[in-house]
């Protein structure tokens, strides 16, 4: 099937906690320097029943992939642990285990520096409180991710990974504001429509909020690191 | 010499978006805040300002906003991508974008203020 090498399902439809806000992720493997190939290639190795929702595909050639897995970024942790293949050879067959993650701290601090450009972007324009909000989501649902490598038995990459830390982390935000900045995060990125009266001081206090949360918990890995 | 810096894709195209997005939300967030860069996104803030005044002209805003998301990816959702590493855009194309895309905004929001007015 042309360049591709390989399929394979991962977030919540590899892991079986679909909702109705679910993706369905598929990472498709091409062969280096050939680019993507079209949609319907990939399409066609989904099952039956997942071929009518169009899927987010995250190509990557296959160099390219296997300099992350040896970089051990976080995000070939995720293929490997929960992707299922859907076509081509298993992952694990064409690359080997990922290294250690170990850039917890620079990936947290760059989430960090992230939401404290937030209270520029307000004040720029109050209509930027969505887009904030949905970026304000993003950095704490990863920061969760990569503390999730180091504080729990196995790293957790689903969409509530920040209420699933130990309780000593505390949380960033409460649970129902969880889920409005999520739904700003799908405003911005699937044109849903926003949730009502989102303006400067919600976006402000939930970023506030999330950024003690992260600092708090990075500089206490910064003086773990230091010990 | 190693081009790749250290910083992940989703903080280049926030990065990116924010720059896009006070140049559009400044001048036209007061009609309809745009929410985000991808197609959906933009589709949907085209859709509200239409609601609000079907004459006006979008095409010079959009033609830069098709521009920015076709050179720098920005038209799917990839938030996968969070921790990647990756190549900066470069800076003089995006500044003779952002130029671009202020004038057609700011005529934009003059014409829809005049539209509304009559």
């Amino acid at each position: 099937m042309s360049a591709l090498i390989g399929t394979y399902l991962f977030g919540s439809h590899a892991r079986g906690d679909v909702d109705d806000r679910s993706d369905l992720d598929v990472l498709a493997v091409v062969e280096n320097h050939s680019g993507r190939v079209p949609l319907s290639d990939v399409v066609r190795t989904l099952p039956v029943s997942l071929r009518k929702k169009t899927p987010t595909v995250a190509w990557y050639g296959r160099a390219r992939l296997d300099e992350m897995f040896r970089a051990g970024e976080l995000f070939t942790w995720h293929i490997f642990l929960e992707g299922r293949r859907l076509y081509g050879p298993e992952i694990s067959s064409i690359f080997s285990r990922p290294a250690i993650y170990t850039n917890s701290v620079r990936d947290i601090t760059s989430f960090v520096k992230l939401m404290n450009a937030t209270g520029h972007q307000l004040e720029a324009s109050e209509a930027n409180a969505v887009y904030e909000c949905g970026v304000t989501y993003v950095c704490v649902r990863n920061i969760a991710m990569a503390l999730s490598w180091l504080a729990m038995p196995r790293p957790d990459f689903s969409r509530y990974s920040p209420f699933h830390l130990p309780e000593s982390f505390g949380t960033p935000m409460a649970q129902v504001d969880y889920d409005i900045v999520m739904t700003c995060r799908m405003a911005g990125q699937r044109g849903y429509p926003a949730p009502h009266n989102i303006n400067r001081e919600y976006a402000r206090d939930r970023t506030d909020s999330a950024t003690a949360w992260a600092s708090r918990i990075l500089d206490g890995l910064m003086n773990e690191l230091a010990r | 010499m190693n081009s790749r810096v250290n910083e992940t894709r989703f903080v280049v195209r926030t990065t990116l978006e924010r720059r896009i997005l006070a140049v559009v939300n400044g001048q036209l967030g007061q009609f309809a805040a745009l929410n985000g860069l991808t197609d959906a996104a933009v589709h949907s803030w085209t859709y509200t300002l239409r609601q609000i005044e079907n004459r006006c002209d979008l095409a010079s805003v959009l033609s830069v906003l098709d521009e920015f998301a076709t050179r720098a990816e920005l038209k799917a959702d990839e938030s996968r991508d969070t921790f990647e590493l990756t190549l900066r855009m470069p800076p003089a194309a995006t500044d003779v974008l952002l130029d671009r895309l202020s004038v057609a905004a700011n005529r934009t929001r003059a014409e829809l203020g005049r539209l509304r007015s009559t």
